[in-house]
């Protein structure tokens, strides 16, 4: 009777894996290489209204003259305040598989098919072509190296930034 | 469609081997097919259309085969996929199934195929079963194995391919307890190794500036699974019987779920048969599920599937019985209360059934 | 021990209860079968597996879910 209970208790307690609700292993990722370097190709390539300057989006990008995080209309051409850098930082960071940064979505979903990517409806919406043709695009470059440990001085300026 | 078409010829084969016996065992009874439709919708903008035809005959006077063509249409636009860029998407999904069954009275076997495929997913599934009566028939005693191959892809991306592997037993016993109760109780054990998120779905995060943040999933993977259910059919009145069953299910994900439901089917005559049932469902979340989590974790969910929630199946059926013939209608309403998943708290619908069983 | 107390118990339930052949008029009625209707069954059951976060117990099951 003792050993039956003891086995109901065990079962129950051993039933769940280890480290389900663990932290996920941190990716070290440069600040400032990310505001300098990485924005501005999020901006250029992603941020439209459309696309990821949409909240309702989980991948969301804040970006000057499009979504802004709050502010009125006249102030949407305004600097990027430090918020919405946090925030781009973030959902950035989230697309980063840290197991594997090359398979990250950041850069596999903008990178054509043909080319290694990933399926990305953006790609279907705007006459079939990806946002990178291959690897070898310069842009394509600058993320790649970000997921890679690329580092910026804490001083480099993003073009028409108020950084 | 290449699927279909070899399903359906498969389909007309057996059938023509099926038709073949029957006409040349003219007592009948030799040949059941069974056509089997039913919609489902909900609030979640979800609609489901599912077919079936099942053709079993007698190959021997020990052995039958069966086979079983299955398609599911479905259209939604469910809160998982309105936040992402992909508004409402349509799917079919086709399952085609054969087997054979022996039996001497005492022991039989089964043995089943069955191969499932929609565009961004396909299966190969492998069972096998075998039974003893005992003590005069009173005790049935049956033991189950099953293993289901599952690859795993997503729509329109060629270069995402996963694989998800499953494993399976059931042992079940039923008995007879009096002339008029029949009992049931079965233990399942099941274990999923590989895949098991979806790649459609982001996990949301609280982020910097009270924002939430989109994580692609990712799940353990591997799963263990346990089930124990019990059943009691008890016949009441001169032609009416409850149907009850509970089941318990625990999993190693913290997955806990209680289910119970009951029913009472009345013959009304010497053809029609009506029948009440009601269900319930209170499951406790994976321990690894957060509606919205508080920082990134190691695993990352949205599946509300996981979530902590309670749902309710009311239905009524009626049937009808005939010498060779046999249909039946049936109506479904359902509720789904989920306590953490913001995005959709409650899902009503309703199901309706048509069902329709020949006996050649 | 516990050996000898499963059998007992088994021959308890069905030995001395059950039904013999001529007490088995209401069990083979179709309203006290488990299942007589397999395909209703499996919708049924596909119904759940796809909904719930639990599978397994009530037999069937098989095919892909489209589960994803």
């Amino acid at each position: 009777m003792r050993r039956g209970r003891a086995v109901v208790v065990g079962v129950a307690l051993a039933g769940c894996q280890g480290g389900l609700d663990a932290p996920r292993a941190p990716v070290a990722l440069d600040r400032p290489y990310f505001d300098c370097r990485v924005q501005p190709v999020l901006t250029k390539y992603c941020a439209a209204l459309a696309c990821h300057g949409d909240a309702d989006r989980f991948f969301t990008v804040f970006a000057r003259n499009r979504l802004r995080l709050d502010g009125d209309e006249a102030q949407r051409n305004g600097f990027l305040g430090l918020d919405e850098r946090d925030v781009n930082f973030a959902a950035a960071a989230a697309l980063v598989d840290p197991e594997d940064v090359d398979a990250s979505p950041l850069v596999r979903k903008p990178l054509a098919q043909a080319a290694g990517g990933a399926f990305h409806v953006g790609a279907t919406r705007f006459g079939g072509a990806d946002v990178f043709a291959d690897t070898t695009d310069p842009d394509y470059q600058i993320l790649s190296q970000w997921l890679h440990g690329a580092t910026e001085v804490a001083t480099c300026q993003e073009p028409g930034s108020n950084l | 469609m290449r699927l279909q078409l070899s399903a359906a010829a498969a389909l007309a084969s057996l059938w023509m081997t099926v038709w073949a016996t029957a006409a040349a065992e003219p007592t009948g009874d030799h040949a059941d097919v069974a056509v089997r439709t039913s919609l489902y919708a909900d609030d979640d903008a979800t609609v489901i259309s599912t077919t079936s035809v099942a053709v079993e005959g007698r190959a021997t006077e020990r052995a039958t085969l069966r086979a079983h063509y299955v398609a599911d249409a479905v259209s939604s636009a469910s809160v998982d996929v309105v936040t992402a860029a992909t508004g409402r998407w349509t799917e079919l999904r086709s399952e085609v199934q054969g087997g054979a069954a022996w039996s001497d009275g005492t022991w039989a076997v089964t043995a089943d195929y069955v191969h499932s495929r929609e565009h961004d997913w396909a299966s190969h599934t492998v069972a096998l079963s075998g039974s003893r009566d005992l003590f005069q028939h009173n005790l049935t005693l049956a033991l189950g194995v099953s293993a289901v191959d599952n690859q795993v892809g997503r729509a329109g991306d060629v270069t995402f391919a996963r694989q998800q592997r499953s494993a399976g037993v059931d042992a079940r016993a039923v008995w007879v307890a009096s002339p008029r109760d029949l009992w049931s109780a079965s233990y399942t054990v099941g274990y999923v190794a590989g895949y098991q998120a979806s790649p459609y779905r982001y996990a949301l995060v609280a982020g910097p500036a009270a924002t939430a943040i989109g994580f692609p999933e990712t799940a353990p993977d591997r799963r263990l699974r346990h089930a124990v259910t019990a059943r009691w059919n008890h016949a009441v009145f001169t032609a009416a019987a409850v149907r009850s069953h509970a089941r318990v299910y625990l999993d190693d994900w913290g997955v806990a779920s209680m289910t119970a439901g009951t029913g009472l089917a009345v013959a009304l005559g010497e053809h029609l048969e009506v029948e009440a049932t009601l269900r319930g469902y209170l499951q406790r979340h994976a321990a690894f599920y957060q509606d919205v989590y508080d920082q990134p974790r190691r695993y990352l969910t949205a599946d509300r599937e996981l979530s902590t929630f309670r749902d309710v199946f009311a239905g009524a059926r009626a049937r009808w019985r005939g010498e060779r013939v046999v249909v039946d209608a049936g109506v479904t309403g359902f509720g789904f209360w989920f306590a953490e998943f913001e995005r959709l708290p409650r899902r009503l619908g309703v199901i309706g059934e048509l069902g329709l069983r020949v006996a050649l | 021990m516990p050996r000898v107390i499963v059998v007992v118990a088994a021959i308890a339930l069905v030995g001395c209860a059950g039904a013999r052949p001529h007490e088995r008029e209401r069990l083979a009625q179709p309203q006290m079968q488990f299942d007589a209707d397999a395909e209703a069954a499996a919708h049924e059951q596909h119904v759940f597996e796809y909904r719930e976060g639990s599978a397994g117990g009530y037999g069937g099951g098989g095919g892909g879910c489209g589960c994803n």
